[in-house]
């Protein structure tokens, strides 16, 4: 398992955002926080993670609209939303078309964030 | 969102006017209509009992002038009678009787009377026509109390209640000498008041019931009720008679004093009544009152039978309309009950969403301290284990919520019924003392793998609550037929009172503690949205779902 694997952290709660960026910076990655959905496709364009965390409800373009600008730029994107909404069927059903890698349903523990790194990042 | 709901609460307004008003113009349609019916009803009815009045009241006065006219005659033939030869030539001589047999015969033909008898100048009657049932022959009527103005001219003298009970007036003429005019004595008639006016009866189409005559001195002297007879009007016995009603006392009493336009419609003894009344007047004297009497019942009798068709089709307009009314309020507040629900329950899910994820920031600070700590404090490794399942806890309540008002549409899949058990263990941890069955043969059936993960979460729990730390089993049985799938979970906890179990699937049903009561509820939603039953039955606690098998044809 390659430790500076590099994850992108889009969420609009910047508690949220801090404490997971700062739980997975203890154990060796690379976090890239984004504070929403535009800046994550930004950050991504620009710094072409390994995975990314994506917030699905976030004001601005919601964590859907996000993940379909990412796949545009790389359709070999990894993406696992992070949400802790009931989803949107028809939404999640084209994400999942879309190879979307997982879900992780919040309040989630850490070693779900790790099981999906280990499972989905790309690796170099 | 806050724009969403003040656009919503808007329409909620203009809906709340409209129902206001539509329900102002039925209540006005049903009281309008319910008047209407009273209004026609009651107009048939004074119309039917102002006509009877009418009716009764030239009936009477015509009975009236009936009587008037007879006892005119008699006077007349009395007159006649004391003018003629034979009683010119002598009062008392076997001609004389003959005379007055044949006399009596003659008026009787017309009229009926009793008799007719003579008295002689010391007023001892001397002579009769008929003594089959009285003889008078030999009598003193010198105590009369009229009989000074009986000497003088022809007359009217009331009463004589004989030993009989039947009273009878007189009509009496004085003989004078038709050559000396020296006054010889006095011809009397006797009548029966009762008999001339049942030869009325015929003739008026009258009820004799209906008929009662009192005479100068208010004295009933025709009723049918022969106990009335003899008494005055405002005696107590009469009185009583009447139930003492005021209102009647003070038609009859205008009457009494001659006022015939008087017509009374109220309730009496008899219940309500039109009573008329009419003076019989002789010789220019009120001599006879004479009462009719006819109950309401009998005119509107004739008519109810129309009435009942009109009713019924007034009414029954009136109980289409109100029931149509009744629908249309249950609906209404069955939706506003349904809107508020709804409100309620995207209330109740956006708040867990919103304690979810501090939720979710709390458990990820608490692991990062948990790691900076590595065990080393004591306190601070029990504290943040405390934490933990608080927020495990919170978790809990805030999963519990959402499952029951989470209504997104089914996902169907194929699964195996025991890998959805074992998935559900996962989250679950199976207490040391109770011991887990599940199927040995594995069934595959078509769900939402995840809600049906829920029902099947739930129903651990709560048998795991329910068998508490005692040591207990847990058992779970499965079986197929053509139609449907059948899933019994048993455990072996206490007994469901009875009381409890028609409300156990309820919201908010709980008798536990840290419950939210809305599990079993959340389980009985997920059943029913896949078109099965969940049902419990006791000895042993038996929670048993049935689904059917092809659930895509259904839906």
């Amino acid at each position: 398992m390659n430790k500076s694997t590099r994850i992108l952290l889009v969420d609009d709660d910047s508690d949220f955002l801090e404490v997971t960026q700062l739980m997975l910076m203890d154990e060796g990655y690379d976090v890239i926080p984004a504070i929403n959905g535009e800046n994550g496709v930004q950050k991504y364009r620009e710094l072409k993670p390994d995975i990314v965390f994506l917030d699905i409800k976030m004001p601005g373009i919601d964590g859907y609209e996000t993940f379909f600008r990412i796949k545009k730029i790389d359709s070999d994107a990894r993406v696992v939303f992070t949400s802790s909404y009931a989803l949107e069927n028809e939404k999640f059903k084209k994400t999942k078309e879309l190879n979307l890698c997982g879900l992780i349903n919040k309040p989630a523990e850490f070693d779900e964030f790790e099981k999906m790194i280990q499972k989905f990042a790309k690796t170099h | 969102m806050g724009s969403q709901f003040v656009e919503k609460m808007g329409i909620g307004n203009q809906r709340k006017f409209f129902w206001i008003l539509l329900s102002i113009v039925i209540i006005s349609v049903i009281v309008i209509g319910f008047f209407i019916n009273d209004y026609t009803k009651s107009n048939i009815r004074n119309t039917l009992l102002e006509e009877n009045s009418e009716e009764q009241m030239i009936m009477a006065k015509g009975l009236a002038t009936s009587i008037n006219s007879e006892f005119q005659r008699l006077l007349l033939d009395m007159k006649i009678i004391s003018e003629s030869p034979q009683i010119q030539s002598s009062l008392d001589n076997e001609q004389t009787r003959k005379y007055l047999v044949n006399k009596w015969l003659q008026i009787n033909s017309v009229t009926k009377i009793s008799d007719i008898f003579i008295v002689d100048d010391s007023f001892t009657v001397v002579s009769q026509a008929n003594n089959e049932k009285f003889r008078l022959v030999g009598l003193n009527l010198a105590n009369i109390q009229s009989i000074d103005d009986l000497k003088s001219k022809p007359e009217y003298s009331g009463e004589i209640i004989s030993s009989d009970g039947i009273y009878r007036v007189l009509v009496s003429s004085p003989i004078f000498d038709s050559e000396s005019g020296n006054f010889k004595g006095i011809i009397f008639a006797i009548i029966e008041p009762s008999e001339i006016i049942s030869k009325y009866i015929g003739i008026y189409n009258i009820d004799l019931s209906s008929i009662m005559i009192f005479d100068q001195n208010k004295k009933i002297v025709f009723s049918e009720n022969k106990d009335l007879l003899g008494k005055e009007y405002s005696s107590y016995f009469v009185q009583l008679y009447f139930g003492e009603n005021k209102i009647q006392n003070l038609h009859y009493e205008k009457i009494f004093t001659g006022n015939t336009e008087s017509f009374m419609f109220d309730a009496n003894r008899l219940g309500e009544v039109i009573t008329t009344g009419t003076p019989v007047s002789i010789e220019k004297k009120d001599r006879f009152f004479l009462f009719v009497t006819t109950p309401v019942d009998r005119i509107v009798s004739n008519i109810e039978s129309n009435l009942f068709v009109e009713d019924l089709k007034n009414n029954l307009i009136l109980f289409i309309v109100t029931i149509l009314f009744v629908v249309i309020l249950m609906r209404r507040f069955k939706s506003v009950e349904n809107e508020k629900l709804l409100v309620i329950g995207q209330l109740a899910s956006n708040i867990a969403h919103d304690i979810r994820n501090p939720l979710g920031i709390i458990r990820s600070s608490i692991v990062r301290i948990e790691k900076q700590n590595k065990n080393e404090n004591k306190v601070i490794s029990d504290e943040s284990e405390r934490i933990k399942r608080s927020i495990n806890r919170m978790n809990h309540q805030i999963e519990g919520v959402l499952n029951y008002v989470r209504t997104t549409p089914l996902n169907l899949s194929q699964n195996s019924l025991t890998d959805l058990i074992n998935s559900s263990l996962e989250s679950l941890n199976i207490p040391k003392n109770i011991h887990l069955t599940i199927p040995s043969s594995d069934i595959q059936l078509e769900c939402d793998s995840d809600k049906f993960k829920v029902v099947i979460e739930n129903l651990f729990l709560n048998a795991i609550q329910a068998i508490n730390t005692e040591q207990g089993i847990i058992k779970i049985t499965s079986s197929e037929n053509d139609k449907e799938i059948t899933i019994a979970f048993e455990n072996s906890g206490p007994s469901i009172p009875e009381t409890e179990l028609t409300q156990i699937f309820k919201p908010l049903f709980t008798s536990k503690l840290t419950g939210t009561g809305l599990g079993l509820s959340s389980c009985q939603n997920i059943v029913s949205q896949h078109h099965g039953i969940i049902s419990v039955t006791n000895n042993p606690v038996t929670f048993t779902i049935k689904i059917p098998k092809n659930l895509r044809q259904l839906r």
